[in-house]
């Protein structure tokens, strides 16, 4: 199988070069593992939740009829600003964790990126040849329903892994992986047997 | 006197908040090639952090106007 072939066994990436950060001038991106969207829907509720808060408040003030000064009303409406701006940038950065954890597999190696917070993120990568085992686990109603759910990538070294959850159709994932997986053994056996030294007769 | 600590309070917040969103897109654009839906929910961020400090502006603005009426 040559790698036009196995980039048409894959789903459609945007872009194939220049897609990361340290992407090499002959790598190109073969498949890249991102979240479900329910990770958007979770983040949202939960900034949906908290920013009703104070809505609540004031409606509750109102209903007992408590009118404040200009003074008093100055500073509650700052408070309410500021905690409604922290509250959008809580939303936004918890969002772009979940949106900037990414497994990339370019045609010479895997990258794991992992955005833990704001100020905080990690990167990994291993060859290809070094994937053992791929692993995909789908829990609950909501996961079996809308398919997302747990993919753990097992490499060579000892107890090292690649893990993410809330991935996109786990399954499917797990098969592409497999046939990246037949791309690259059959890769290495026809670069062993170009390699293979002819017997001195 | 008391209002103007507050009204400090509020500039330096909003220096703070300027400062960590700055940096934020700048993460979420790090990526050469952002995805269309970064492009948006930093557009909705960006936008409603701008009308809830123009809408706490012009509400401050007002009552400081009423009160020097």
């Amino acid at each position: 199988m040559s790698l036009e072939e196995l980039k048409k066994d894959l789903p459609y990436v945007r872009s194939r070069r220049n897609a990361f950060v340290n992407q090499r001038d002959d790598e190109e991106v073969l498949l890249i593992i991102r979240k479900h969207w329910i990770v958007d829907l979770i983040v949202l509720s939960k900034f949906l939740f908290f920013a009703g808060i104070p809505f609540a408040l004031i409606m509750w003030l109102e209903s007992r009829l408590v009118i404040f000064e200009a003074a008093t009303g100055q500073v509650f409406i700052l408070i309410f600003a500021m905690y409604m701006l922290f509250m959008l940038l809580y939303a936004y950065v918890n969002w772009m964790k979940e949106n900037l954890d990414l497994i990339i597999f370019t045609n010479q190696r895997v990258v794991d990126i992992n955005q833990n917070t704001l100020f905080n993120r990690e990167n990994a990568e291993t060859d290809l040849s070094e994937i053992q085992d791929a692993r995909a686990q789908v829990t609950g109603i909501l996961g079996s329903l809308l398919q997302y759910g747990k993919l753990t990538i097992q490499t060579a070294a000892e107890q090292s892994f690649f893990y993410m959850k809330y991935v996109e159709h786990p399954e499917k994932t797990v098969s592409w992986l497999l046939t990246i997986r037949e791309w690259v053994i059959e890769q290495e056996r026809k670069r062993t047997v170009h390699q293979k030294p002819k017997p001195n007769l | 006197m008391s209002i103007l600590i507050v009204y400090l309070i509020f500039a330096a917040v909003l220096i703070v908040f300027t400062l960590l969103a700055w940096y934020s897109v700048h993460r979420v654009f790090s990526v050469p090639h952002p995805y269309h839906e970064a492009r948006f929910v930093t557009g909705v961020f960006v936008l409603l952090s701008t009308v809830v400090v123009v809408w706490a502006v012009y509400l401050l603005l007002e009552i400081e106007w009423a009160l020097l009426l």
